[in-house]
């Protein structure tokens, strides 16, 4: 299943230096600036089409964000994003203003993590998924609603359900209705924010095989966003490791897990909890809290509760660098180090 | 055989209903625990299968428009330390208001929630929340209770206790809130710890450290854990027992490594299938379980997974509801294939 | 036996199927008139405000007598029962008339049933002639005496011998819609600028919340009294109205342009607001499309509510003789005839327009209580 159809295996798009900061207001009358949130703090990656890259950390690390300046939501304060038009040429998403933005908004969309709150409860079906097509396409009337209705049958919904709202469906169908919104205008690139976080456990499987499913239908390339390492598993081909806004770790799936060179990768990998208790096993133990994205600590930002700092990385921030071909790691000890990955277990059941 | 004295807490043949305008809600529909003395018992389900009401119902905290209307919750309280002697209640008979209930509710049987941050009140440092515990269900001074609360904090892991004790919610972190949580709820050494998604809501990495947090504090008090969760993977990490929980029900329970290595309910035998694992191989194919749960007004008739079962048989499974049987010792099943 | 159990749960299980697409297609609107009939309370309270508009569009035929006809021979009557018994038989409802004797001490007038005469009532009768809305004319009566001649004051009269409840009727149809006139006003008000400040935030938000709570911070009766004060008293009754609504409004606004300035920063990040800009809405189609159905019930319900405060302060306004004035009447002037003691304590049914004003109040009161509390029907 690693074989990916190769239609062009080039950059789709690249980001580079990409920084959000948010600023910190106090006071009343005349509001100061008193701090920033660098929820996004330097991060370099690109994708390449028709590929899946995680982006994954805890809370606070900037993973959300980063996918949020991808679609603009945010006006990023620093940095560039470089994405691949079809017909080859190249563009700077952050210098695209206003009007222009629309015709990017047709091609990089965007998939919701809360089924509750993405959906506008006083809209049928029919009107959300029908919205892009309406303003980007003027679609309207019969010719809306066939669509409309092609779009519910790929994701596994009934057609007939068209005129329903929102709160006659259940959480994992709610996700189906906002992949159908973010798929209907054949975008090729899709940034999927946490899309199966939200759901009931036994769901996420049907979600997450309609994911992969439609990738291969629709030449898709997606951003999966998650914090949960056993998704990402199942879906991404590259991952990349997020903390306190910058990347600690960027390589292949299967090399990630097998055999991690980041401390912070380790302990993620170790910390999670593995659904057979005879893989149970020493699990390394973080100290201390995930580091204040608005008072990161000096040096390495993960060096206070890094069980191999030492006194190098409390001064001097590691940068990115490609240690082997095709990985990625921010740490000053990364080719001494020897980690432990998460072991394969025989499936028996 | 669970021995006589190994059983503190078993919830037999429970039911809690819920009123709505909208008509009664099953939510849990006849289900049965057994929980051993100082082991831990994960208690797995998804959305709507039960397990908080039943963790509510036991502490006799169901919100209205709910309340048991049937089944028994024997509790067994030890009266000599160890569990030789002791002396049985029904907590459902007990008037949830009442004075018995609310000496056994913090001090005996304790709860742990989802939220830390609402689980503590955001006007009351956690001192004078914790201190609250033990002043309610102990003799003793306000000064006694301000040095233990302070070797609480110290206990579960807190930095600076005695600068902490003073700290409100909002100035502490998710992770430390469920510290402060948990230390409140063991503040007056209790038997049973009922724990209701206490991680959820946290980062992976500041999970293991509360779960490690509350082994720990199993072994140091010889408490037994009530864990309820949906998550597979954390079950398999730390508990002894499991039971899994759909719609209101408990399709099987046994121990552990018989759940995850033995699984006899279709249920529980599909769910493990549809997890996705860091071990397992990248892209490979999920097979999830067929359907969707069912809306809780519109129970299914007979056993509620028959819709959803590939070992469904018409006209058996969709007709009466299956009973817990003992297939083996402390392996229970409520599945008409399997007892057959 | 067990068949039946089975094939009568397959039964519910359709029925309940069926019900629940209904549910499945319903609008938000629908889903709020269910939540909303099952609050009692505020549904009987709905109907009741229904009636009390009707009174006040229907005022010329309801009332029994001409509201602005005195008559020196009954100043300060009592009110007069109605009686359906007489000699233990079901009969006509009647009244008995009233015996008129001068007290001789402090020369009041003092009225007593005379239980000889009895004065049979009846629907539909021939009265004082009207205009209905200032245009029909008719002269046909809801109820009242039998006999056109006759005078009966069911309520009582006044101190010029005008009687009470007709005064009362009439009372309504300014009462209740100096209300809307007023809340109309604060809503269209309180609508743009509450919006603008919470759509843009900012500095503009900064200024408009300032202004707010400088309002909010004046003493309403002082400023009330100032601006009516402001208010020529040569104008014409109308104009007087308007003038005074408007006066109203000034303060009610900041109440509802609150609160819809906090619904629109709360709802600026929801995600489907957000998703909106993505699937390429413009500025107004998404404030229009998207946000405003989302509270637009939550205004609804706040409109509601601020009626009564809008009658609370008219008939406050009037009672004080800073708002409207005789002839014109309203509750508020009505209860000017109440001001001092020794009238009430002789004639107590001077205070009954206070009981229609608390019967609106509490009316509307617990209507808007029902609608906002159906005004959200997705409540997780």
């Amino acid at each position: 299943m690693t074989e990916r159809k190769g239609t062009e295996n080039g950059k789709l798009l690249q980001v580079q230096g990409l920084r959000m900061h948010f600023p910190i207001h106090k006071g009343g009358l005349l509001r100061r600036m008193v701090g920033r949130v660098k929820a996004v703090d330097g991060v370099n990656f690109y994708v390449r089409h028709g590929e899946t890259l995680g982006l994954v950390g805890e809370s606070g690390c900037g993973k959300t964000t980063t996918g949020r300046c991808i679609l603009r939501i945010y006006e990023p304060t620093d940095g560039q994003i470089l994405y691949r038009e079809v017909q080859g040429s190249t563009v700077d998403l952050t210098q695209v203003e206003g009007g222009a933005l629309d015709r990017y908004r047709k091609e990089i969309r965007m998939i919701f993590q809360d089924p509750y709150s993405s959906l506008n409860p006083r809209m049928t079906v029919l009107d959300i998924i029908g919205e892009p097509l309406r303003n980007f396409e003027g679609a309207s009337g019969g010719e809306l609603e066939d669509r409309v209705a092609e779009m519910l049958r790929r994701v596994g919904l009934r057609p007939e359900y068209i005129r329903r709202y929102p709160h006659a469906f259940s959480g994992g169908e709610r996700q189906r209705i906002g992949i159908a919104r973010a798929l209907a205008l054949s975008p090729r690139l899709v940034v999927a924010d946490e899309p199966v976080s939200a759901l009931d456990v036994s769901v996420r499987a049907q979600v997450l095989n309609l994911l992969v499913d439609l990738q291969d239908e629709l030449d898709l390339t997606y951003i999966f966003v998650a914090h949960d390492l056993s998704v990402v598993r199942y879906i991404c081909d590259r991952v990349t490791v997020m903390y306190v806004g910058k990347i600690v770790e960027l390589a292949e799936t299967e090399a990630l897990y097998r055999e991690p060179l980041h401390p912070y990768t380790e302990a993620l990998m170790s910390a999670l909890p593995k659904p057979d208790p005879r893989l149970r096993s020493e699990r390394i133990i973080l100290e201390g809290e995930v580091a204040d994205p608005a008072n990161p600590p000096s040096g390495c930002y993960f060096h206070p509760r890094c069980h191999y700092a030492q006194d190098k990385c409390t001064h001097i921030e590691p940068e990115l660098r490609e240690v082997q071909p095709g990985r990625y790691v921010a740490c000053h000890f990364a080719e001494e180090l020897s980690l432990r990955g998460v072991t394969r277990s025989r499936r028996d059941n | 055989m669970v021995v006589g004295d190994d059983l503190l807490l078993e919830v037999k043949d429970l039911k809690t209903q819920f009123f709505t305008n909208q008509g009664v809600v099953k939510a849990v529909d006849g289900a049965s625990l057994r929980i051993r003395r100082g082991k831990t018992l994960g208690v797995v389900g998804e959305s709507g299968c039960g397990k908080s009401v039943t963790a509510r119902s036991i502490l006799g905290i169901v919100e209205r428009p709910g309340r048991v209307v049937e089944g028994e919750i024997l509790y067994r309280r030890s009266l000599d330390g160890n569990g030789a002697t002791y002396e049985e209640l029904d907590l459902a008979q007990l008037k949830p208001q009442g004075r018995e209930f609310r000496a056994i509710r913090g001090s005996e049987i304790s709860m742990i929630f989802q939220e830390p941050m609402s689980s503590l009140s955001p006007h009351y440092t956690i001192g004078n929340q914790i201190a609250e515990n033990l002043l309610l269900h102990q003799e003793m001074t306000p000064e006694e209770a301000r040095e233990q609360t302070i070797e609480l904090l110290r206990q579960v892991g807190i930095a600076r206790p005695q600068l902490r004790v003073d700290a409100y919610p909002f100035q502490l972190s998710g992770g430390m809130c469920q510290r402060a949580v948990i230390a409140m709820a063991i503040a007056c050494r209790p038997s049973l710890l009922i724990a209701d998604e206490p991680t959820t809501a946290l980062d992976v990495t500041t999970q293991a450290q509360i779960l490690d947090l509350i082994q720990s504090m199993q072994q140091e008090l010889g408490m037994a854990v009530m864990l309820i969760t949906h998550d597979l993977g954390v079950v398999a990490e730390v508990a002894d027992d499991v039971a899994v929980m759909y719609l209101g029900r408990v399709a099987e329970s046994a121990d552990v490594d018989t759940i995850f290595h033995d699984p006899r309910h279709p249920y529980t035998r599909a769910l493990l299938r549809s997890i996705p694992r860091a071990e397992g191989a990248i892209r490979e194919r999920l097979n999830p379980i067929r359907g969707m749960v069912p809306d809780p007004f519109n129970r299914p008739s007979g056993c509620v997974f028959h819709p959803r079962c590939d070992a469904m048989e018409q006209g058996i499974c969709d007709g009466q509801a299956p009973r817990m049987v003992e297939v083996a010792p402390d392996h229970w099943v409520s599945c008409w294939q399997t007892t057959e | 036996m067990e068949e039946t159990q089975v094939i009568r749960d397959r039964q519910t299980q359709q029925v309940a199927e069926e019900s629940e697409a209904r549910i499945y297609v319903a609008s938000q609107w629908l889903l709020m008139w269910w939540k909303f009939k099952a609050h009692k309370l505020a549904f009987y309270s709905g109907i009741f405000i229904v009636l009390l508009y009707l009174v006040a569009i229907f005022v010329e035929p309801l009332a029994p007598s001409d509201p602005y006809g005195y008559d020196s021979k009954f100043t300060y009557a009592p009110p007069q029962a109605v009686h359906i018994f007489h000699g233990g038989k079901l009969v006509r409802p009647y009244v008995y008339a009233l015996k008129q004797e001068i007290e001789p001490e402090a020369l009041r007038r003092i009225f007593t049933p005379d239980r000889e005469t009895r004065i049979p009532l009846g629907l539909f009768v021939k009265g004082t002639p009207y205009k209905l809305w200032g245009i029909i004319e008719g002269d046909i009566h809801l109820f009242g005496p039998l006999d056109q001649e006759q005078t009966v004051h069911f309520l009582g009269a006044d101190r010029l011998g005008r009687d009470m409840l007709s005064r009362i009727i009439y009372g309504t149809r300014i009462s209740l819609s100096i209300g809307l006139v007023g809340v109309t006003i604060s809503f269209f008000l309180g609508t743009l600028l509450g919006g603008i400040s919470g759509y843009y935030g900012g500095a503009i938000d900064t200024i408009i919340q300032r202004v707010i709570e400088f309002l909010r911070s004046v003493p309403t009766i002082p400023l009330w009294m100032g601006l009516a004060a402001a208010v020529p008293s040569n104008w014409p009754p109308l104009r007087i109205y308007f003038s005074i609504t408007i006066i109203l409004s000034v303060i009610g606004w900041t109440g509802l342009a609150r609160s819809v300035r906090g619904r629109f920063l709360a709802l600026r990040e929801e995600d489907f607001v957000i998703c909106a800009r993505l699937d390429g809405a413009s500025e107004y189609r998404v404030i229009m499309r998207h946000m405003v159905p989302s509270f637009a019930s939550h205004m609804i319900a706040s409109i509601t509510l601020a009626i009564p405060g809008m009658i609370l302060s008219e008939t406050s306004l009037s009672f004080l003789g800073l708002g409207l004035q005789p002839p014109v009447i309203s509750w508020g002037v009505l209860l000017q005839e109440a001001q001092n003691i020794r009238s009430v304590s002789s004639a107590p049914w001077l205070l009954l327009p206070a009981a229609g004003v608390i019967v609106a109040v509490l009316a509307l009161n617990f209507f808007g209580d029902g609608l906002r509390d159906a005004a959200d029907p997705y409540g997780r």
